[in-house]
């Protein structure tokens, strides 16, 4: 740094990763269950988490039911405060088919004191009837992702 | 970075996060209605560019045909910030009962003691605007899905 002002450079702490696909057909009703994909905070610090999920889930009435994903601390094992987001609900109190697919965005800062793995959960609850497809998604038509950015230290 | 003035320094990134409680959005076609602040901080604490993330889970329920939609936006002391705004969900056809979650994210220039927050308005494409009978729209907000909204300072 000789000759320098002194400025403060940053050091990039980012990093992203493919959440991957997820059947919560096998899961009970609200069993929160890991994705394939994860990353790796390296240090202590302020991160900004950000996490796009798709879903799809179908059935046929009358069925009402809904997908959420949270992000997990795996060191831990507890969810990221505040991370719970619901990406879809249908409801259909007749005898006709339901389904909907969408993407829900996951953002939240969070503070660790050592290096640490985030997952992405997923989570299917069954109201009444049943739900024949519900599923995380992560493919050429629109990928899952997580990512961080360290914020502060 | 050298020689340069006025250089960010990683670590002063003023970070503020917030989670909104529910709302049931009762008000005419178009008029928004400020989402109260449950928890959290909202308050900018320093000057500086600002990346901001509105998340809104919004529910629609309509008892016929009709085509609904709900739009978000974040305000700075109660005020809308232009452009801001996100529709969070849109049902057209039947009866439906649709929950989804959208999401907006941008960059503004805050200033030290803004307080942000939200707002959400229901619309209607009916004749006059008008919401079937039984229609339920609203913002929810819980273990189930939060609303939330996320600042973080990304440069002076």
């Amino acid at each position: 740094m000789t000759g320098t002002q002194g400025h403060y450079v940053p050091r990039v702490v980012s990093g992203q990763a493919d959440v991957g696909s997820l059947d919560l057909g096998p899961t009970a009703s609200d069993a929160w269950t890991d994705a394939p994909g994860s990353v790796v905070l390296p240090e202590a610090g302020l991160y900004a988490l950000d996490a796009s999920v798709r879903a799809t889930m179908e059935g046929d009435g009358p069925v009402q039911g809904w997908v959420s994903a949270r992000l997990l601390d795996a060191l831990t094992g507890t969810a990221v405060p505040l991370s719970d987001t619901l990406i879809g609900l249908i409801n259909e109190n007749s005898t006709d088919r339901d389904s909907i697919q969408s993407t829900a965005p996951i953002q939240v800062l969070y503070r660790v004191t050592s290096s640490r793995t985030i997952r992405v959960q997923g989570m299917r609850h069954t109201t009444f009837g049943t739900l024949h497809i519900a599923q995380i998604v992560s493919g050429a038509q629109g990928y899952s992702t997580v990512r961080f950015t360290k914020v502060s230290d | 970075m050298s020689g340069t003035s006025g250089s960010y320094r990683r670590g002063d990134n003023a970070p503020a996060q917030a989670v909104f409680s529910g709302l049931a959005l009762t008000a005419a076609h178009g008029v928004f209605q400020t989402i109260t602040v449950s928890d959290g901080v909202n308050t900018i604490p320093e000057d500086g560019v600002y990346a901001v993330a509105l998340t809104l889970r919004g529910g629609i329920a309509q008892p016929q045909n009709a085509n609904l939609w709900i739009t978000g936006r974040v305000t700075a002391n109660g005020a809308p910030l232009g452009g801001t705004e996100v529709m969070v969900n849109q049902t057209i056809g039947g009866t439906l009962t649709r929950v989804v979650t959208g999401a907006t994210t941008f960059l503004h220039i805050l200033t030290a003691g803004q307080v942000l927050g939200a707002q959400a308005a229901r619309f209607s494409n009916e004749a006059g605007n008008a919401f079937p009978a039984g229609s339920s729209m609203s913002i929810g907000s819980d273990a189930n899905g939060y609303s939330r909204l996320t600042a973080w300072k990304v440069s002076k």
